[in-house]
């Protein structure tokens, strides 16, 4: 009698077990469908806002082209009709060259983004010197780092050289030496660094300028995005710089980081791996020994 | 058996992440991984286009490159469009979507997400899948040739570990 008592609460036991477990399992399923949901609608939110953001680079251009070639055409026409000093002229020439170099600087950024996103950037990879690619983007920023009076340190190698893609490794170091220019505050110091690794190159561009909050950093990379927007936004530009940068150096198989602290300023480090040129290049023809006996579909 | 048949001179290496899409003919070859080829073609105006996508979706992160593969496709459709072909012409060849890593669980699978994510786009346009060959370990060589629309396959000897693309 005792036994088939045991019995009972045996098999009762083992159905409250069974009935928790189902329970734990479908609460673990609702909470796995929740955490889903959220993802999703975290996604949507984004791919809403670049629609937005896309929307206002549009109404944007027109400021940010308009308004150069404006001054262009003004300074230009000045310089045609005036027989002033040979000073002032010079001053005007420089002015209009500062005027056409960020014009030039903006529509190579917007073209560079519509190759990257028709998918027709590739890379196409040489020995580089190194040294002297990141000196010509200093030299190209040398009218603004004056008028700025910032300092600009050069800590690499005189002789680096690395195979690389040098079109693009340029395109990404102008537009960090931009931005560190463009956002930090007159006289600040950039630090710019390169060196070896055992599997690759370092790259870093150093500011001391305001730096990025926290919260605000998951942003940086998105396109068409300035931290301040809107109208009475301060800073020229049209956001693309760094997703352009992510992007090139996805192209490349390289890495790129931003570390900032507020106040402190910022650290964008780029790492690219020394790339398996003989694998892509002859790709085509060689390397048959590496593949199976060819199948035709 | 393979043909014997005049070859395209031009020739292109497609990267990932690229898309090439070119009215003269070419042998395009690209080397797949996890990663998804989407190879396009006219029998009609026997003109071709090919994707070679990292990622299923874009996110909204970065630029809408053809990284990803809801971008790509429908860029890759676009372009074959562009070239004068009518969708309805269209047929198309899927390669790639190995598994990077054995044993992994499915959700992580991107070589699986990524072929899911042809087969579904693609039913969508209602472009047949003529010719495919997905999954497994290995990597896989593909040269496409845009005027015949013939794809020559090659698996690798080795297991893809460590393998972009």
């Amino acid at each position: 009698m005792s036994n088939d008592l045991n019995a009972h609460e045996m098999v009762d036991q083992e159905l409250v077990e069974a009935v928790k477990q189902r329970l734990d399992s479908n609460r673990k399923a609702l909470h796995d469908l929740k955490e889903v949901t959220r993802k999703l609608e975290e996604i949507n939110g984004k791919l809403q806002e670049s629609e937005a953001l896309k929307s206002h680079f549009l109404s944007n251009i027109r400021n940010e082209i308009n308004n150069p070639l404006t001054s262009i055409m003004g300074l230009s026409r000045q310089l045609a009709t005036s027989g002033g000093p040979a000073e002032t002229t010079a001053a005007i020439g420089q002015m209009i060259y500062q005027e056409a170099f960020g014009l030039d600087f903006q529509l190579q950024n917007i073209f560079i983004a519509a190759e990257l996103e028709a998918g027709e950037a590739s890379p196409s990879y040489a020995l580089v010197d190194m040294s002297s690619l990141m000196r010509t983007v200093v030299d190209l920023h040398r009218h603004k780092i004056d008028q700025k009076q910032m300092i600009v340190e050069e800590s690499f190698p005189a002789d680096l050289s690395f195979v690389t893609d040098a079109q693009h490794l340029q395109i990404v170091l102008m537009n960090l030496l931009d931005n560190a220019l463009e956002f930090c505050p007159q006289g600040s110091h950039i630090k710019l660094s390169a060196g070896m690794t055992d599997s690759g190159m370092m790259l870093s561009v150093e500011d001391s300028g305001d730096g990025i909050a926290a919260d605000e950093l998951v942003r940086v990379f998105d396109r068409f995005r300035q931290l301040e927007m809107g109208t009475t936004k301060s800073h020229r530009g049209h956001g693309l710089g760094l997703s352009i940068s992510k992007a090139l150096m996805d192209l490349m198989d390289g890495t790129i980081s931003l570390n900032s602290e507020q106040g402190k300023g910022s650290i964008v480090e780029l790492f690219l791996p020394e790339p398996c040129v003989d694998v892509h290049m002859s790709a085509q023809d060689s390397n048959v020994f590496l593949f199976d006996e060819p199948e035709e579909f | 058996m393979v043909q014997e048949i005049s070859q395209p001179e031009l020739k292109h290496y497609l990267f990932p992440g690229g898309l090439f899409v070119d009215p003269r003919p070419h042998l395009v070859t690209t080397v797949l991984g996890s990663c998804i080829s989407v190879c396009l073609w006219d029998p009609k105006l026997r003109v071709g286009g090919i994707n070679h996508y990292l990622l299923p979706l874009w996110n909204g992160e970065g630029l809408s490159t053809p990284k990803y593969g809801n971008i790509a496709i429908e860029k890759l459709i676009d372009g074959m469009l562009v070239l004068g072909c009518e969708k309805q012409n269209l047929i198309a060849k899927v390669f790639g979507g190995a598994a990077l890593w054995k044993n992994q669980p499915g959700l992580l699978r991107v070589g699986d997400r990524n072929a899911a994510l042809a087969d579904e786009l693609l039913k969508k346009h209602n472009i047949p899948i003529v010719g495919s060959d997905l999954f497994g370990e290995q990597g896989r060589k593909i040269i496409f040739n845009t005027e015949t629309g013939s794809v020559l396959m090659r698996r690798n000897r080795a297991r893809v570990e460590n393998q972009q693309g």
